[in-house]
């Protein structure tokens, strides 16, 4: 007899290779491949930008926030929608009128030469990489508690398939797959919602529950002891962050229009706020309720069994036994499955467009053949690392790797695409010297902040005073990259 | 409609959020309660409406072409 998980597992690798073998069928070329053809409508782009961002350190990393620090996980349900209202105020229209397959293309647009494309390349291929290292951590430590494997081979079923996704069915196939996971995450985020709801009788009796779990009232900040620097920098690298994140910009290179872009925000912010307005009303107060203080889901010592990241499932478990359980699982996965896919997309593409294809310009210029071979490629080898990578990093706190991932783009990417968009002096060197100091800025200050300088090296105290950098080093980025611009006294711009 | 102000009006709601945390918001108002919910995590939720109303009519001023991103 298969348990339930693995039934429900196997159903939705089956789903996810179907949609892969359907999509390969359909891409042929460069634009298939990399955007889908742009063919990809405002809602389905919508609800693949919904698959694509809410990762499942997001849902798995809040839920255990509010359920050791209650309402200060509103961080990271707010954030996200802010950064949207930004993205559609900023982004959306811009970078669908300029760009065609890649960041760097919106770039190139702006800022003539090769170096800018290689420059964005290289920042996607870091930041995605290190995002993808946060998934398979992930995905790893939890599917090896869940189907009872090893964290490796768990790692590397993960892998495999998003190989196939990206190497065979490329940008349609991911989108589908992110679609898939954004339905299965809205129908588990409600199927938990009512259930909690239904088994405490109602809503104001699920907060009494929860209430004396937690110890007092959940309408108090200040559980999670984050100072407000650490907060507001967090927030800012989440808001700023998403808009600097190469997996959900080339997202808006789908849609056949400026207009279909904004649309697909709007559908996307409806979404999100739905889901994290669920996890916040009804599923954290649930996790309370139901897990806290319960022997089935602790150790001996009293931790949570499984780890913070299993809190969730523990839920499930109480509320629905195997079967919601195997479907709670299921939602997990395919969250990971369409967040990695998109970012293996964004790295392969980065790669073949932006690197091997302005390598070879002087030589007569890639074919598209060659061109989608090293796509190919480059989706087996960035996946195969950041696997390798995340056997090396197992034990590693994925919230705070996905939070480092996204502060990195919210200091390079970010203020280099803002500025080319929307201020016409920026120059080549600017953008160059901006980026970097932002890059640098972030990767120094991570290590002199107390997880790395502190836990890790043993050091008394933190030289800088917070893990969260951002709310220096964006600003340190755009300073330089103005200062450097306006010193540069070469034209550089084609198009203002 | 302005960009700067659609801008102002979609990062004001991290304001009341980070108050909170850093602990400056009065201690009286994570008491209230609304229908069994905790006054807090009601205004939390309302922000979110706030950003997806904000949102919905940004984008139906942008098709319209009455918002002057362009």
């Amino acid at each position: 007899m298969i348990d339930t998980p693995i039934l429900i597992f196997i159903l939705i690798v089956a789903v996810t290779l179907v949609i892969t073998y359907w999509a390969a069928k359909r891409s042929v070329g460069r634009a298939d491949y990399y955007t889908a053809g742009g063919q990809i409508t405002a809602t389905q782009n919508g609800l693949a930008i919904t698959g694509d961002f809410v990762s499942a350190a997001a849902i798995l990393g809040s839920v255990a926030l509010y359920y050791a620090a209650g309402i200060d996980a509103a961080i990271f349900y707010i954030s996200p929608l802010v950064g949207l209202c930004l993205l559609l105020l900023l982004v959306a229209r811009p970078l669908r009128e300029l760009g065609k397959y890649t960041v760097g293309d919106v770039l190139a647009t702006k800022l003539p030469g090769r170096s800018i494309r290689i420059y964005t390349a290289i920042s996607t291929l870091i930041l995605s990489e290190l995002y993808v290292v946060a998934q398979l951590v992930g995905a790893g430590n939890l599917f090896s508690i869940v189907f009872d494997i090893s964290y490796e081979v768990a790692v590397g079923i993960v892998a495999l398939l998003i190989i196939a996704y990206v190497a065979f069915g490329g940008m349609l196939a991911t989108t589908w797959v992110q679609i898939v996971k954004a339905a299965l995450l809205i129908i588990g985020v409600l199927l938990l919602s009512v259930l909690s709801v239904v088994k405490a009788g109602s809503l104001g009796e699920l907060y009494v529950q929860a209430e004396q779990a937690y110890g007092g009232s959940l309408g108090f900040f200040g559980g999670s002891g984050m100072s407000v620097f650490s907060a507001a920098s967090l927030a800012v690298a989440i808001v700023l962050g998403m808009m600097g994140m190469p997996h959900l910009l080339i997202r808006f290179l789908t849609v056949p229009d400026p207009a279909s872009a904004r649309r697909s925000v709007v559908v996307t912010a409806v979404l999100v706020a739905g889901v994290l307005g669920l996890l916040l009303l009804a599923v954290g107060p649930a996790t309370l309720a139901y897990v806290k203080g319960e022997a089935a889901y602790q150790t001996a010592s009293g931790a949570i069994e499984g780890g913070r990241n299993m809190i969730l499932l523990h839920l499930s478990t109480a509320l629905g036994g195997e079967v919601l359980f195997g479907i709670i699982t299921a939602v997990t996965f395919s969250t990971i499955l369409a967040v990695v896919a998109g970012l293996a997309i964004a790295m392969s593409s980065a790669a073949a467009h932006d690197i091997y294809a302005v390598m070879t310009k002087k030589s007569g210029g890639a074919s598209e053949r060659s061109e989608l071979a090293i796509f190919r490629i480059a989706a087996v080898v960035t996946t195969a690392l950041a696997a390798l990578l995340s056997v090396a990093l197992q034990n590693e706190n994925i919230a705070y790797l996905s939070a480092f991932a996204f502060g990195i783009a919210a200091s390079t990417n970010f203020p280099i695409l803002i500025l080319a968009l929307y201020w016409p002096r920026l120059t080549l060197r600017g953008a160059l010297a901006g980026g970097t100091a932002g890059l640098a800025t972030a990767l120094v200050l991570l290590m002199l902040g107390p997880t790395i300088w502190v836990q890790l090296l043993g050091n008394a105290d933190p030289v800088f005073p917070s893990d969260y950098s951002t709310l220096v080093s964006t600003p340190l980025a755009f300073m330089v990259a103005w200062v450097v611009s306006l010193l540069d006294s070469a034209p550089q711009r084609q198009v203002a | 409609m302005n960009k700067w102000v659609f801008f102002v009006l979609s990062v004001i709601p991290l304001a009341p959020m980070l108050l909170g945390v850093g602990g400056y918001l009065p201690e009286s108002w994570g008491n209230g309660k609304l229908a069994g919910v905790p006054v807090m995590v009601v205004a939390m939720l309302g922000l979110l409406a706030w950003l997806v109303l904000l949102a919905t009519w940004y984008l139906n001023k942008a098709d319209r072409g009455s918002v002057g991103d362009d």
